[in-house]
């Protein structure tokens, strides 16, 4: 059997065992949150791993490589495409500052104190790797979040606010991204060429995005719209591979231009949405592909990171209530709410890794997947209880 | 002019990223994201821009790759042709899966005469009477290029069969064009699906049997008849059963089912790749399959054909792009030739079923008019003799044979237009 006809196989399982779960209608927030975050996924992912049974091997891991770019690549541009300016007044301002403040407290007490520790030699981490890690900290669950308002476990009012902040949040972190990246550029060129190779990267992301306003009209069905997306995303993912840039990063940039080039919205939807889910589970099938479980060396890191995240969230939540500046202030069992990591933070490390292939970040990786999972069934179980 | 400014800038992102602006390192990685990108979008772009011309989408395909290929700007090599053809064979799976799911039986049912006699007389009298003619010809023609003359004898068996084919895809893109309906689009449509299975079938045969005078000391031995029934079979066997898993899976399982298709795909192309079956057979078996044995075959063409735009811009100008112009010059004269045979054999096909069954005019003087499109299928039958001839003797005939595909194609759709129109079934 070859690899990727264990791949057929193993989604073809995952698929009819959603199916069965779907059908014993186990429906408790937890199994709910399991199957929305596409875990069953990321575990078939783990379990072809090539140290667990070895269903995908080492080299066509990285023959398949460029697909899980392009994966990669069409989540970016679905973060991109909404961040629909035109439709930012819809939203009170002070939930924008709220949500920046809440990112910027999150992300700067999650990396100072990091770095602290890697000073004082109680975590081994590089400072691109601690602010990788303060950029996925500061995000909040947007699945998380959204499943608690769909069960009514969060007062309606609150529930709109944190949707938008978790939502919000994504994008912030996306944005952030893209610095890190830019850093990450100085870190191996001067800084001229630096400017000129990240410039050059963003460029012919606008050139791309006027070539879209320019050829839309020309691509008339939604299967034609779909295509010219998907070939322009490819591009877009080559010429981050090609430039040492974050796939995410350009592709959410791409995304965000098209949406705001007075584009018909309703078209870009349309054509992406049908593959939203599916290559979302590719995605969670990739990540699972490459995590690496050599991870002891790493417990230091991990625990600091959970704590420091949690110490980090519960400020940021403080300031909620300390300025009011929320309708009704959210209930202080609630401040934590944000303490479940975002799915996104998954895609990020990724990224991280397909740019440079340390295989640290593969070790980074499966600790951020550890976290997403703990810290968002730490705050289903902690608001659940709450209310009762 | 937006279509043709819209492509330059893209072949001109590639040139400049790939030439100028040297700082990364340009892996086969992204080379071959960049390459799909580009080939997706700027073959769209040009085949719009040829449509104003009326010339197909698929020509434009084809057009495309031959410029981004090896012959003319380079940017498509070999070498990435050869990383990238899994995806040929995924694309054609899933046009196969669409050409077998246009086959109703209950369809055919009503139109059984003609469609039968016409089937028999354009599979016999078009292969024998290119036949006979060929080896004359062959050696007219080609005798200075071919060191031994038992090669001619091969060249005509393999030229005769591939004449037979006839692309289902392009049949029903003009009839979906024109919304046309009516007994002879019914008849064109299902001789064509009909045709190219059982080309698809004999195939193998044809080949095997060819290569007695095309390779030296080959002999037709009994391994190889099990060989070839072990191929025949099992492509049958195996596009049953995944008809079956999808027949299964519409039925009870429901979700998911773009994510499951593309699945499908690969599973086809995988377990053909293993077990050296003929995807074809395999892909239009389970088309079939589920067309007639499910109440949601309609739903599986439905699905396929929302995602069949890039898979057949991927599979056209790769075909494009694997054109060997070179070697096509030497044989141009033997290329024109086959054309007009072939039209005058399906002429004939036609008009003698046409006579004997009391057909009107329209099926005797201008059916045969619809039988000339050649793609998808064609183009796949010549990359099988390209893999089972190897050298320049399978390379010269793949290429001659995708200058038919392409000329034909130039003329299929507008002839099948014209007969369609003639017909009054055209509805737009």
């Amino acid at each position: 059997m070859t690899s990727v006809l264990g791949l057929v196989f193993l989604v073809i399982i995952a698929i009819v065992g959603k199916y069965l779960l779907d059908k014993l209608n186990v429906k408790t927030i937890g199994s709910n949150f399991l199957i929305y975050s596409g875990f069953f996924y990321l575990l078939l992912g783990v379990l072809s791993n090539p140290n667990i049974l070895n269903i995908f091997e080492l080299s066509v891991l990285k023959k398949s490589e460029f697909f899980f770019n392009f994966v990669l690549g069409w989540t970016g541009f679905l973060v991109g495409l909404q961040l629909n300016l035109k439709g930012i007044k819809r939203f009170p301002k002070k939930y924008y500052l709220l949500s920046v403040s809440h990112f910027l407290i999150s992300f700067v007490v999650i990396f100072l104190l990091l770095l602290i520790l890697s000073y004082s030699d109680l975590i081994q981490a590089t400072y691109l790797q601690i602010l990788l890690l303060a950029i996925i900290g500061s995000m909040g669950s947007v699945l998380g979040v959204g499943l608690l308002a769909k069960e009514r476990s969060i007062r309606s009012v609150n529930a709109y606010f944190l949707q938008f902040t978790t939502a919000f949040d994504n994008v912030l972190g996306v944005l952030a991204l893209g610095l890190l990246f830019f850093i990450h550029q100085l870190t191996i060129n001067d800084f001229n060429k630096a400017i000129l190779v990240d410039g050059f990267s963003y460029l012919i992301i606008v050139l791309l995005a006027f070539f879209y306003k320019y050829l839309d009209s020309e691509f008339k069905t939604s299967e034609e719209e779909a295509l010219l997306i998907l070939g322009l995303i490819l591009i877009v993912v080559g010429v981050a591979r090609y430039l040492h840039n974050s796939i995410l990063f350009l592709s959410f940039f791409l995304g965000l231009l098209i949406i705001n080039m007075k584009a018909d919205t309703k078209k870009i939807l349309m054509a992406v949405q049908g593959w939203e889910k599916p290559l979302n589970f590719i995605l969670l099938f990739t990540i699972g592909l490459y995590l690496d479980f050599n991870v002891l060396e790493m417990n230091g890191l991990f625990w600091g990171f959970l704590i420091i995240m949690l110490v980090a969230k519960f400020l940021a939540g403080d300031f909620y209530q300390r300025f009011k500046l929320h309708h009704r202030p959210i209930k202080k069992e609630n401040k934590l709410i944000l303490y479940g990591m975002s799915s996104l933070s998954l895609a990020m490390v990724l990224d991280a890794y397909f740019t440079n292939h340390n295989p640290v970040l593969l070790k980074l990786l499966t600790l951020v997947v550890l976290s997403f999972y703990l810290t968002n069934a730490f705050v289903l179980y902690f608001v659940k209880e709450n209310e009762k | 002019m937006k279509k043709l400014i819209g492509a330059v800038v893209l072949f001109g992102i590639y040139f400049v990223l790939k030439r100028y602006f040297v700082v990364g390192t340009f892996t086969p990685d992204v080379e071959n994201l960049l390459l799909m990108g580009i080939v997706l979008v700027g073959a769209f772009l040009v085949a719009k821009l040829l449509n104003k011309v009326k010339l197909p989408k698929l020509t434009g395909f084809m057009i495309t790759g031959l410029i981004v290929g090896p012959n003319v700007l380079h940017f498509l090599t070999h070498h990435n042709l050869e990383q990238l053809r899994f995806f040929e064979n995924f694309a054609l799976a899933f046009i196969a899966i669409t050409a077998g799911g246009e086959l109703k039986f209950s369809r055919i049912k009503k139109i059984i005469k003609p469609v039968s006699f016409i089937l028999f007389n354009q599979i016999f009298l078009v292969f024998f009477a290119l036949f006979l003619l060929l080896i004359p010809l062959s050696k007219l023609f080609l005798g200075n290029l071919i060191s031994n003359e038992r090669y001619l004898m091969g060249f005509a068996i393999l030229f005769a069969a591939t004449a037979l084919s006839k692309s289902p895809a392009t049949t029903m893109g003009i009839i979906t064009e024109l919304k046309a309906k009516g007994r002879t689009t019914e008849i064109v449509l299902a001789v064509t699906v009909l045709k190219a299975i059982i080309v698809v079938l004999i195939f193998p045969l044809v080949i095997t049997y060819s290569k007695i005078y095309l390779i030296d000391q080959f002999q037709f031995t009994n391994q190889q008849v099990m060989a070839l029934v072990y191929n025949v079979f099992g492509s049958l066997g195996l596009g049953i059963g995944i008809g079956i898993i999808i027949i299964l899976f519409l039925k009870y399982v429901q979700i998911e089912k773009a994510l499951f298709l593309f699945l499908t795909g690969i599973l086809l192309t995988e377990l053909s790749d293993i077990f050296n079956l003929e995807i074809l057979i395999s892909s239009i078996m389970a088309g079939i399959v589920v067309e007639n044995f499910s109440e949601k075959g309609e739903e599986l063409i439905t699905g396929i054909e929302k995602t069949s735009l890039p898979l057949y811009i991927i599979f056209f100008t790769f075909a494009g792009a694997s054109l060997h112009l070179d070697t096509l010059k030497k044989a141009f004269l033997m290329t024109l030739i086959l054309i007009v045979l072939r039209m005058l054999f399906l002429y004939l096909s036609n008009f003698i079923a046409g006579y004997f069954l009391k057909e009107n005019k329209i099926i005797k003087h201008y059916s045969w008019l619809g039988f000339l499109g050649q793609a998808g299928i064609a183009v796949g039958l010549a990359n099988i003799i390209e893999k089972a001839i190897p050298g320049e003797t399978g390379l010269m005939f793949k290429s001659i044979l995708i200058a038919t595909v392409v000329i034909n194609e130039f003329l299929g759709p507008i002839f099948f237009k014209y007969l369609l129109i003639k017909a009054k079934e055209a509805n737009v």
